[in-house]
């Protein structure tokens, strides 16, 4: 008996140990518990709340946020609810949508702001909500891996536009919605080398976003960084694109005048009556060409100017 | 001029180009600190882009563009008053016209300085030129400050030339040789012979009218940046008078308060004198004059109609949140200056603090013209709102300082007050006292150098 017990012990300390050692693995992946945190959202504010109201959890826990619509009285307010510092938008939520969830890891400590991002009736009272993450908490819940994928890799151009198309993931491949993948060019700019950024998309449901790009500066090899900065539970990813110019970059945009066009360019089956001659307008014509004549005329005063100064020079050597 | 006034009167010019005392140092340690500020600030700009700034997608315009329009005010003074004396032939000009010009050279590389900055990316200044179109108010910005400022260097070079030559001749062997070079240069072998006196009399003649125009051109096209912009607070067609007005008021008290300064500091108070002040408080209470008649005119009839968004911008400005810069600039820039006309308010730390209280109320006044404007939603939304950050108070510190360090710099390298010029009227004087004498055919521009130059 006392063998069969100490048999047991031992079959239950080295489960406890495995136990142990695989909980970190567990609680990755978004597998552990979120704590589940619901708030009211009522003609009195949060939780009927007009002034400050906050909520507290602990860094590193895996949070799920719910904005519930309770109006009693506005029963046509709409509501969307944003979280500073960690980026957060909810969905829009209304008599129709009663609720929006969220989920998160409060990686970050300190204490951070939601509101309502809509002008609503009870817009003020819906200002002053705060999230308190506490330092040091027990949570330990992991970002769920992503990947970026950004289409094409690398390119040759002479300066042509082009669509970078990109793809965010989780690690078990379904795609990552509403989620800003910002992009950069490298650059050397007086020398100071940095990233500058030159645009950012926000992925769809299926995790795509679109991006076009046009080429301007004239260095022949240039890359560009696109990154997702990690969002709710997601970790950040990212991904570089070379580009490789082959010719003079065409200008940025184009000097021609802005408009429909002549109507049988859009609208063939129509006869129009095109205008008979196209080109300035006189006025505006000779306008700039008086302005030309002024400028160069001064400018001319100015180089006649300077000749009889250098001619001072010039007398002191003839004599 | 009285035996040994010549003399003297090189003395107290030159003395400051070889005497430097331990103040002057720490003025110019001062002036160093605050441009390297704005140098950094700068860097921080770069770096983090108009973001750094207070700029956004509203106020698109805040601390850069009032300086720049504060500058090319300050600016208008100098060349222009020099220009008018000279063509009118007013003899007390003699001493103040170098200083006049150099105000105007200094605040207008400032002018010039404040849209690169603005912009954000200097390198995108080209692309005005490249892309810009002649219709823009911001093309005959880019095309006039540059015309303005080569005249303006060109008309303060031009009556350079005889007093390098004195410099060249007289600081010989006593100053550096890289000083010597530079005075021979500039002097370009001026030795006052009568066919060199004849061409920087015609190039001089030349610049005298053509400076005019200019100045005011360019006064207008600065204003017409605004004045062309159908925005409430902007859209008036006085723009381009009022700016000169008002460009004219605060130069002149640029220059009074600069010229207090140096007759202080290098003792020049034998040429700076009570008469000087006294006709420049009278131009200045001139302009102080018109221009709050215009201000009037222009906020009456704006007032009266109330069209578009006026209503609330002037609410905003007389009793809102701008309010308190819109009273104190209007009281003590605009009115309480006038106090100049009455002798006793000329006693010179009275009239040096008006003058000061003018300059901080037409920055104000720039400020006003920029930024409410912008503010102001031109759809039933919320203000804008500009706060400006240390970067753009840096960059604006830098700017004062850089334009007190040109004047500085010249200061310590040329006269601070035209030698020839004023020899020359001590010489018309003479000729007037005693017709028929050999002073009566002014020699002036010979005067200085006749002959022993070493080149």
């Amino acid at each position: 008996m006392t063998r069969l017990y100490r048999q047991a012990v031992r079959c239950l300390a080295v489960l406890a140990a495995l136990l142990l050692a695989l909980a970190p693995l567990g609680l990755a992946h978004g597998q552990t518990e979120p704590v589940k945190i619901r708030v009211e959202v009522n003609d009195r504010g949060f939780q009927g709340t007009p002034g400050d109201f906050t909520i507290e959890v602990e860094q590193g826990q895996l949070v799920e946020l719910t904005f519930v619509w309770a109006h009693q009285g506005y029963i046509h307010d709409e509501h969307i609810m944003v979280l500073s510092g960690y980026n957060l938008e909810w969905e829009k939520i209304s008599s129709e949508q009663r609720e929006a969830t969220l989920q998160f890891i409060a990686d970050k400590a300190g204490t951070f702001d939601f509101k309502c991002d809509l002008d609503c009736e009870v817009h003020d009272y819906l200002q002053k909500g705060h999230l308190k993450v506490g330092k040091g908490g027990g949570g330990a819940a992991a970002f769920t891996p992503t990947t970026l994928t950004v289409t094409p890799s690398s390119w040759a151009t002479a300066g042509d536009p082009i669509t970078l198309t990109t793809v965010l993931t989780d690690d078990k491949g379904a795609p990552v919605a509403k989620a800003d993948v910002r992009f950069f060019l490298r650059t050397d700019f007086a020398g100071t080398e940095d990233a500058m950024e030159i645009g950012i998309v926000k992925t769809d449901t299926n995790g795509v976003a679109f991006l076009d790009f046009r080429p301007v500066l004239s260095a022949q090899q240039q890359t560009i960084i696109a990154r997702f900065d990690g969002k709710g539970i997601y970790g950040e990813s990212g991904q570089s694109i070379e580009v490789q110019q082959i010719g003079v970059p065409a200008p940025a945009y184009s000097m021609e005048p802005v408009g429909l066009g002549p109507a049988s360019k859009w609208a063939p089956a129509v006869q129009v009556q095109e205008a008979a001659a196209p080109g300035l307008d006189p006025v505006r014509y000779w306008a700039q060409v008086a302005l030309a004549m002024i400028i160069l005329s001064v400018w001319a005063t100015f180089g006649f100017v300077l000749y009889q100064a250098l001619g001072v020079a010039r007398v002191r050597a003839r004599r | 001029m009285e035996p040994g006034a010549e003399q003297r009167l090189e003395e107290v010019a030159l003395r400051p180009l070889t005497h430097t005392s331990r103040g002057w140092y720490l003025w110019l340690g001062l002036l160093l600190l605050l441009t390297g500020g704005g140098f950094w600030a700068y860097s921080t700009q770069l770096q983090r882009g108009l973001a750094a700034t207070g700029m956004r997608d509203t106020v698109v315009w805040g601390l850069y563009i009032s300086n720049f329009v504060f500058f090319s005010g300050v600016s208008m003074a100098g060349t222009f008053v020099s220009a008018i004396l000279r063509i009118t032939g007013a003899e007390w000009r003699r001493p103040l016209t170098r200083v006049a010009e150099l105000t105007t050279v200094s605040a207008l590389l400032m002018t010039a300085l404040m849209p690169a900055v603005d912009m954000g990316r200097p390198d995108r200044l080209l692309n005005l030129l490249k892309y810009g179109r002649l219709e823009s108010p911001l093309i005959w910005d880019i095309l006039v400050i540059p015309t303005y400022l080569t005249a303006s260097a060109i008309y303060l070079y031009l009556f350079l030339i005889p007093d390098a030559a004195v410099l060249r001749d007289r600081l010989k062997g006593k100053a550096s040789w890289l000083r010597q070079r530079l005075y021979s240069m500039v002097a370009v072998g001026w030795h006052g012979r009568p066919e060199q006196r004849r061409r920087l009399e015609i190039g001089g003649g030349v610049m005298m009218l053509l400076v005019i125009p200019i100045g005011v051109a360019t006064h207008s096209v600065v204003s017409w940046i605004f004045g062309m912009t159908y925005r409430a607070g902007w859209n008036s067609t006085i723009f381009a008078p009022y700016f000169a007005v008002g460009a004219l008021y605060s130069g002149m008290a640029m220059l009074i308060t600069i010229m207090i300064v140096f007759r202080r500091v290098y003792h020049l108070e034998e040429y700076f004198t009570e008469k000087h002040f006294r006709y420049l408080s009278y131009m200045l209470v001139a302009f102080g004059v018109i221009y709050l008649y215009f201000s009037i005119a222009e906020y009456l009839t704006v007032s009266y109609k109330l069209e578009g968004g006026e209503k609330l911008l002037l609410t905003e400005l007389f009793f809102g949140r701008y309010s308190y810069l819109v009273w104190p600039g209007f009281l003590l820039g605009q009115i309480l200056p006038l106090l100049v006309a009455l002798r006793w308010a000329r006693a010179l730390p009275i009239l040096f603090t008006l003058t000061i209280l003018v300059n901080a109320g037409m920055w104000i006044k720039r400020y006003i013209i920029v930024v409410p404007t912008l503010a102001n939603p031109l759809m039933p939304y919320e203000w804008g709102v500009y706060t400006p950050t240390w970067v753009e108070l840096a960059i604006t510190a830098a700017s004062f300082g850089g334009f007190a360090l040109i004047i500085t710099l010249f200061a310590k390298l040329f006269p601070i007050i035209s030698v020839w010029e004023m020899t020359e009227g001590a010489e018309i004087a003479a000729a007037k006292e005693e017709p028929g004498s050999a002073a009566a055919r002014p020699a002036t521009l010979a005067a200085q150098s006749g002959g022993h130059g070493n080149d």
